[in-house]
């Protein structure tokens, strides 16, 4: 899944300065900073004092910053919503002179999983194909009988339903995932 | 946990896009003497001249922070449950593995496949398989002489599937509660 690492990444930044925030208000508060320092108002602070002195030029700098945080989580905000890891249409290498193949990714997948189905000890297949279109991934997920002959069918995939993958793309290095589950029933 | 994290996400990138709006246009507004537009700060910039640091409301306040950070921590650093164990592959461009589901499956799969045992409950960790099997029969005279042979059954299922780095088995064979 894209993003995850960002959300994640965020997120801790996020929860170590709300939970900094906190221990510094609650270290003030309880005149870990200094006794006198407790009986003080929130802004009557140096930097307070330095923010109301260079107000001109601080708030300006303040909404550019905030203008940059603005642009970046609306990118967030983007990526979450509507962005697919998903691959394009793949150009197939041949000769140029005869024109151009392009092949769906579903058609890839497509003609995976239908094989793959056929293979003994198989409950479902699905399959599809992400990253760039210029260099794609395909992820498989297989899942098997309780009775399957899981190392058989490990075999059987990498050494046919993977072969005819990278054939169909002209492409021997093609990266494919394979996971393989065990169905329930 | 990334179920929960998109969500959670998705309210931080809005709730930062909001502020960070709110205060270029309060900033403007500012600027030119309009006085506050969306909200009204000043209300805040009094309460926060007048308010000491050690009222109970900063305390209240900062408890609550703390508690709401060291939630997300916690709920970030845990580290994750393992989803798939890497299986051994004839070509450097497959990444094959065994999902930790199918692993508990095809162990399970092995352990009652012994005559004796009606059930078995398996946990798959990192590096440990825990198999808890159940005998059909009641006793331990009829739950011990099991072990050896699921033990086995198990053993050979884990071998057989060719994993990088197979996980430490631990079987137990009890006796059916009644």
């Amino acid at each position: 899944m894209h993003a995850d690492r960002t959300n994640r990444a965020a997120l801790t930044i996020f929860g170590l300065i709300v939970l900094l925030a906190g221990a510094a208000g609650m270290a003030a508060s309880f005149g870990v900073f200094g006794t006198a320092f407790s009986r003080h108002t929130l802004f009557d602070n140096r930097v307070s004092a330095y923010t109301g002195q260079h107000g001109t030029w601080l708030w300006p700098a303040a909404a550019f910053v905030g203008l940059l945080i603005a642009l970046a989580a609306l990118r967030w905000i983007l990526v979450l919503l509507v962005s697919t890891d998903r691959a394009g249409d793949i150009t197939v290498p041949g000769s140029e002179n005869l024109g151009t193949t392009k092949l769906q990714p579903g058609a890839l997948t497509g003609a995976l999983t239908g094989e793959i189905s056929t293979y003994h000890g198989v409950d479902a297949a699905k399959g599809r194909v992400i990253g760039d279109a210029a260099s794609p991934q395909v992820v498989l997920q297989v899942t098997a009988t309780p009775a399957a002959d899981l190392p058989e069918l490990h075999r059987r995939l990498e050494t046919e339903a993977l072969v005819h993958a990278r054939q169909a793309l002209d492409n021997p290095s093609l990266p494919i995932r394979l996971d393989l589950d065990v169905s329930r029933r | 946990m990334r179920l929960l994290n998109r969500p959670l996400a998705f309210i931080l990138a809005v709730a930062l896009a909001a502020a960070s709006v709110i205060l270029i246009i309060e900033v403007i507004e500012a600027a030119v003497n309009s006085g506050p537009a969306v909200v009204h700060w000043t209300t805040w910039y009094h309460w926060a001249n007048g308010t000491q640091w050690n009222a109970l409301v900063i305390r209240v306040w900062s408890g609550v922070l703390i508690l709401i950070g060291v939630l997300i921590l916690a709920l970030e650093l845990k580290p994750r449950r393992i989803a798939r164990v890497p299986l051994r592959s004839g070509d450097q461009a497959t990444d094959a593995a065994l999902t930790r589901s199918g692993l508990t499956g095809t162990l399970r799969a092995a352990a009652t496949g012994i005559d004796g045992i009606s059930s078995a409950d398996v946990t798959v960790r990192r590096r440990r398989a825990i198999v808890a099997a159940k005998s059909a029969a009641r006793g331990r005279a009829a739950a011990d002489p099991l072990k050896q042979p699921v033990t086995q059954a198990v053993r050979d299922r884990l071998d057989s599937l060719d994993l990088q780095h197979p996980p430490r088995l631990k079987v137990r064979v009890a006796t059916r509660r009644r």
